[in-house]
């Protein structure tokens, strides 16, 4: 038996499905993603990120709004420094690769772009927009993705 | 079929997806993206930011897949995801102003048929977002995410706001006490529908 709590929720649901109901984009475009996965790539996990870790991000905030990350797998680490700029809407891209070497590639849903790895270091420059991820071919074979982040 | 996919146990569908089945994967996103997009806009994200955590939420499932470690609990391990991930788009501070309060009155589409009734319930129902918008953050953010659809497990929903399991049900009934209050103040409400436990009596027309 419903409740009068119950039914005055239910309007709410009612209400929310007309005013503010999932964009269909956000539906299909996460059906989509599926295709994205990718079971022979090893994933590099997140293993710090300043933007979580607060006490660092009080300290960098005096300096600057880049936001760190670090991912690692097993030996291969990734650093990682994005820094956004809110007046042109371009994101910067500098970081490190080590503990291996190789082709580094930015994956973003539906685009790969060749980054160019100079000793071990590399910098980018591209529009806000989604989610990314870095990904190492490394010269044995061995793919390395790091997981998705959103810039 | 629809209510295995929305009601059915988590664990095969995500067995299934984990093992390359893309309908259990679309199965999986159909159920759980009603509550991923409440808590997003319970966070008050706009459009873009709500899409983006959302997004950001499946990917970080679909690298996850074969890790879930209590397949039933996907629905809490999702809104948990992607409450970090709000919280994340919150810190950085520099994307889209939260979401104005009368952004979504604007889309509540407007029903005006040759009916009178159809006009009242319109305006009843603009006049009741209207009062869901005055409620305080914790209550319109216990709300929104209440009214996700399909409507999610208490436990899904103590993960998306990290509140304990056991306060949603009393908070519920103390923010749906307050806008029942204001909505019948603004006539959002016909004192019918206040009735408690329907025991009032019915007897004074409209329904």
């Amino acid at each position: 038996m419903s409740t009068p709590d119950d039914r005055l929720e239910s309007r709410l649901r009612h209400l929310a499905a007309e005013a503010d109901p999932v964009p269909e984009s956000v539906v299909s475009d996460a059906k989509a993603l599926f295709a994205l996965r990718d079971l022979d790539a090893e994933l590099a996990q997140l293993v710090a990120d300043s933007l979580v870790d607060e006490p660092a991000v009080l300290t960098r905030a005096l300096i600057s709004d880049v936001r760190m990350l670090s991912f690692a797998h097993d030996d291969v680490t990734i650093e990682l420094d994005i820094d956004t700029d809110p007046v042109t809407g371009r994101i910067s891209l500098r970081g490190i690769v080590a503990g291996g070497t190789g082709e580094l590639v930015l994956v973003r849903t539906g685009e790969r772009v060749p980054i160019p790895l100079v000793d071990g270091q590399f910098a980018l420059s591209l529009a806000v927009g989604g989610p990314i991820r870095l990904e190492l071919r490394e010269d044995s074979g061995r793919r390395i993705t790091t997981s998705w982040i959103t810039v | 079929m629809a209510d295995t996919v929305l009601d059915g146990p988590v664990a095969p569908l995500l067995a299934a997806a984990a093992a390359g089945d893309p309908s259990a994967w679309d199965a999986l996103v159909d159920r759980f993206s009603g509550l991923l997009w409440a808590t997003a806009r319970s966070h008050r994200l706009g459009h873009s930011d709500a899409s983006d955590v959302v997004q950001t939420t499946w990917l970080r499932l679909l690298e996850n897949l074969g890790r879930i470690q209590d397949p039933e609990r996907l629905g809490g391990w999702l809104a948990t995801v992607a409450r970090r991930e709000c919280l994340l788009v919150l810190r950085r501070g520099d994307r889209e102003p939260p979401v104005p309060a009368d952004e979504m009155l604007e889309r509540i589409p407007d029903q005006r048929g040759p009916l009178d009734l159809a006009l009242l319930e319109a305006e009843r129902d603009a006049a009741l977002w209207a009062c869901f918008d005055q409620l305080s953050d914790p209550c319109r953010r216990l709300l929104r995410v209440l009214m996700a659809d399909p409507p999610p497990a208490y436990a899904d929903v103590a993960d998306a706001l990290d509140m304990p399991i056991g306060s949603i049900g009393p908070t519920r009934a103390r923010c749906l006490g307050k806008l029942r209050t204001l909505a019948l103040q603004s006539g959002a409400l016909a004192p019918d529908d206040s009735a408690a436990n329907g025991t009032v009596a019915t007897g004074s027309g409209e329904a």
